[in-house]
């Protein structure tokens, strides 16, 4: 499974972060900053830190302030998906640091 | 479920689908797969196509011990419904008291040395990301799993640090154990694409 190819796991986290890029009905430079975790303005900061950091304290009104802000809940939608993308992605990103520079030089 | 347009499905199709696999299945069909037909533009159905590979594919890993370190993930999380969800699948081919023992801890749990290094090099993946380092996959190499299982290990990990978190932020429902299990047989019968 983890062979290099069109099925392998990189390629599939590559596709999942241009599918934020290239979708999406919110703006492409929130979309783009909640993925990497930059920067971003309330009251979308509030709902994509607590989401990074402790998801399970997440609250109606967080969700309830970006449903506000976007105009929809798909914009909503968009937003928590991208932020817990991000940190998904983030985490792969680690592991495969750290499996490379395992593999590439000796212990 | 915070976002309701979720819980009713976007379009005339899929609030017939839900309906009707609600019917047949005889569960209320789950949030995770109320969020599967939302919104299809978007995200959703590349997750969809990584996580089947990763929970179904070919692997070093049983489907049960991938479902169990989603489980064990959801764990560290928080994430109740993933807990009972991906537990639920677990059971069907490891104990069900190891499958607990290794959601309390796994270091005491009485599974392999090689399921405990995935394990402890995705808690480590999971919560501290930023220190985790080469000393941490050679340890997991040491203990006999290859850089495939290990690779296969972590994309468990990553891709259920994207699940948990907006299960717990779009605040799923949580099912009985009885619908839990109704819907490990729709999982393993349907995969996740």
């Amino acid at each position: 499974m983890s062979a290099v190819g069109p099925e392998s796991h990189p390629e599939h986290a590559a596709a999942l972060a241009a599918r934020v890029a290239d979708s999406g009905e919110t703006d492409l430079a929130l979309r783009r900053a909640v993925l990497a975790g930059s920067e971003v303005p309330d009251p979308y900061r509030e709902l994509v830190d607590q989401i990074a950091e402790n998801s399970a304290r997440v609250t109606d009104e967080q969700v309830a302030a970006v449903v506000q802000a976007t105009g929809s809940q798909m914009g909503a939608f968009e937003v928590i998906l991208t932020a817990a993308i991000g940190a998904g992605l983030n985490r792969w990103d680690a592991a495969e640091t750290a499996i490379g520079k395992a593999t590439d030089a000796p212990s | 479920m915070r976002l309701p347009e979720i819980d009713r499905g976007d379009t005339l199709k899929h609030r017939v689908l839900i309906a009707m696999i609600s019917r047949v299945s005889g569960l209320r069909l789950p949030d995770a797969a109320r969020v599967a037909f939302y919104h299809q533009d978007f995200a959703g159905p590349v997750l969809g196509a990584w996580t089947q590979q990763t929970m179904r594919g070919p692997s070093g890993w049983s489907i049960s011990e991938r479902e169990l370190m989603a489980a064990a993930v959801a764990a560290w999380n928080s994430c109740p419904f993933c807990v009972g969800a991906h537990g639920a699948i677990a059971v069907r081919g490891i104990d069900r008291r190891t499958v607990n023992a290794v959601l309390n801890d796994y270091q005491t749990a009485p599974v392999t040395d090689r399921l405990k290094a995935a394990l402890t090099f995705n808690d480590k993946l999971t919560r501290t990301p930023n220190t985790l380092s080469a000393a941490d996959a050679h340890t997991a190499l040491d203990a006999g799993l290859t850089v495939a299982d290990l690779r296969d290990a972590a994309a468990v990990a990553s891709i259920f640090n994207i699940i948990t978190r907006y299960a717990n932020a779009l605040g799923f429902q949580i099912p009985s154990d009885d619908d839990f299990d109704k819907s490990a047989d729709m999982l393993i019968k349907r995969g996740y694409a």
